[in-house]
């Protein structure tokens, strides 16, 4: 049996209303704590080394079986639409560890464009066109986006990046027509949280 | 109310799949009076389908006095040739596909003629006219927050998926010759990003110059086989990546977004020859989610404000000087590409 965990989430954690959102969600597993001292573990042990970017990153890759010919000859469109404002090089960072999460362990002739709230990176990575922006939004608004494309299919990635628990949409397009899955009815952390 | 006959130089799917069915929508107001296209057998079948006089010469229609309003569909190398002709015969209105010229020699030139004559010019960079992005972008000014990041997707399936959806299509009848005019190189990088700019990426530089106007700074240019690019730099203070792919096996997909700190403006267009409906936008801000749509597709909100303008009921939305900043605006884009693309 899983042992029930008190959870202590910083109020000044960026992450704070999302990981208590998925926490209230996993009742048999969390409860939350008002402080430090009665918890027995902290939010940010909880969670893997990342950001729910490239959580979502991950899981996707995972559940859209993309594997490393499925990163060949593609247009790899990635946005980060993020809740949390950062400096240009950290968004950089975690435009780099989002494509590491799909696989893109390095990106060929890369450019980078950076303006006050928002970054562009573009390279090859093994014969494809890969692009991802990050840009600071209103937390209503925080997804990660993701396309894998060539001329017979597209697959596309919808996961919000909130506290609410929209669903993360994954959509393979192909001749055949559209499959979509909606995979986890849950935020991205719930997923991790109730794992 | 008066009626104004329409003339079209070019017979292709762009007339037939969205010009001919847009304006079937205003009997009372618009008429097609004459079809030009170099391929005889075409212009011929497609004017006894409309009741309509035709012809292989261009002069020949665009000195007919039954046409008020000249639709420019040719390529793009006739595009300033036939738009200047049109202006000197003194129409009312002409609508060209865009680009409305491929060079700022060209630009000038038209815009000598179209003041000199008082025609107004219209570029049919359709999602500029979409009402629910008009409605979109005035409830988003009056918010006033500041835009960081200006994006283009756009993936569509080919045209001819659409064309065959959006009419029963005349095939041209013969094999010919280009009207005149050079040929346009498309063997090199640098050349097919430019007509991508010209060819596509028109329909979405008037919505980025709506949210930033200042001219753009590219780092990286890519063109995707067989058609498409990615462009991406900075348009003022904030990043702007352009990308376009076609054709491919997957439902069409286009949208733009302005994304700032505070709010969001979202838009999903509908594809090129569909006269279904407006685009769908969302405006995210702190006072709340809004959403905006209509029953009218960008090409009759475009064929409306056609109706509006020669009807002398308002002036051009946007006027002589805007079509040129925007068509400016790519051709910067274009001036730089030759630093940036591998050969």
């Amino acid at each position: 049996m899983t042992k029930h965990l008190k959870v202590y989430v910083a109020s000044d954690d960026p992450m704070f209303a999302a990981i208590q959102a998925a926490i209230l969600t996993l009742p048999a597993r969390y409860s939350l704590v008002q402080s430090a001292a009665e918890a027995d573990v902290s939010a940010q042990e909880l969670v893997p080394a990342g950001t729910p970017a490239s959580w979502a990153a991950a899981y996707f890759k995972d559940a859209a079986d993309i594997d490393e010919a499925s990163l060949s000859g593609q247009t790899i469109e990635v946005s980060i639409d993020s809740p949390i404002w950062l400096t240009t090089d950290a968004r950089l960072e975690e435009c780099l560890s989002v494509l590491a999460s799909l696989g893109v362990a390095s990106l060929e002739d890369r450019a980078d464009t950076a303006a006050s709230n928002s970054v562009l990176s573009a390279g090859y990575y093994q014969g494809s066109l890969v692009t991802a922006a990050h840009c600071t939004v209103a937390a209503e608004s925080a997804a990660l986006s993701v396309s894998f494309t060539d001329a017979n299919r597209r697959i596309t990635l919808q996961a919000p990046l909130g506290h609410t628990a929209k669903p993360i949409e994954i959509a393979v397009h192909s001749a055949t027509g559209i499959q979509i899955s909606r995979p986890v009815y849950q935020s991205v952390i719930a997923r991790l949280l109730s794992n | 109310m008066e009626k104004f006959g329409i003339g079209f130089l070019a017979a292709g799917p762009v007339a037939q799949s969205i010009h001919i069915p847009a304006v079937g929508r205003y009997p009372e107001h618009l008429a097609v009076r004459h079809i030009m296209d170099v391929d005889a057998g075409l212009a011929e079948k497609l004017g006894a389908q409309h009741r309509a006089e035709w012809t292989t010469d261009e002069d020949e229609l665009i000195n007919d006095p039954q046409v008020h309003i000249v639709v420019v569909g040719s390529p793009n190398q006739h595009h300033a040739r036939q738009v200047i002709k049109a202006c000197e015969a003194g129409k009312k209105l002409v609508l060209a596909e865009k680009p409305l010229a491929t060079s700022a020699e060209e630009l000038a030139q038209i815009r000598e003629a179209a003041e000199k004559s008082g025609t107004a010019i219209v570029v049919g960079a359709m999602h500029a006219f979409d009402t629910a992005y008009l409605q979109a972008l005035e409830y988003w000014r009056s918010l006033a927050f500041e835009v960081a990041s200006l994006e283009v997707s756009c993936y569509l399936p080919p045209n001819a998926e659409f064309v065959d959806l959006a009419t029963q299509l005349i095939a041209p009848t013969d094999s010919v010759a280009s009207v005149g005019g050079p040929r346009l190189n498309v063997v090199d990088a640098v050349t097919k990003i430019s007509n991508g700019i010209l060819g596509l990426a028109m329909h979405d530089i008037p919505l980025i110059r709506d949210f930033e106007q200042s001219q753009p700074k590219l780092d990286f240019a890519h063109g995707i086989q067989p058609f498409g690019y990615l462009l991406q730099g900075t348009v003022g203070n904030c990043t702007m990546r352009i990308l376009a792919q076609m054709p491919g096996k997957w439902e069409p997909h286009w949208t733009f977004r302005a994304l700032g700190v505070k709010a969001s403006f979202e838009i999903g267009f509908q594809p090129s020859y569909v006269l279904s409906g407006s685009a769908k936008v969302r405006v995210t801000s702190p006072e709340g989610v809004r959403e905006f749509s209509g029953q009218l597709s960008a090409y009759e909100a475009e064929w409306e404000e056609i109706i509006a303008i020669v009807s002398g009921a308002r002036q051009p939305h946007y006027p002589i000087s805007r079509i040129e900043d925007d068509l400016k605006f790519a051709l910067a884009m274009i001036g730089q590409l030759p630093g940036l693309v591998n050969q």
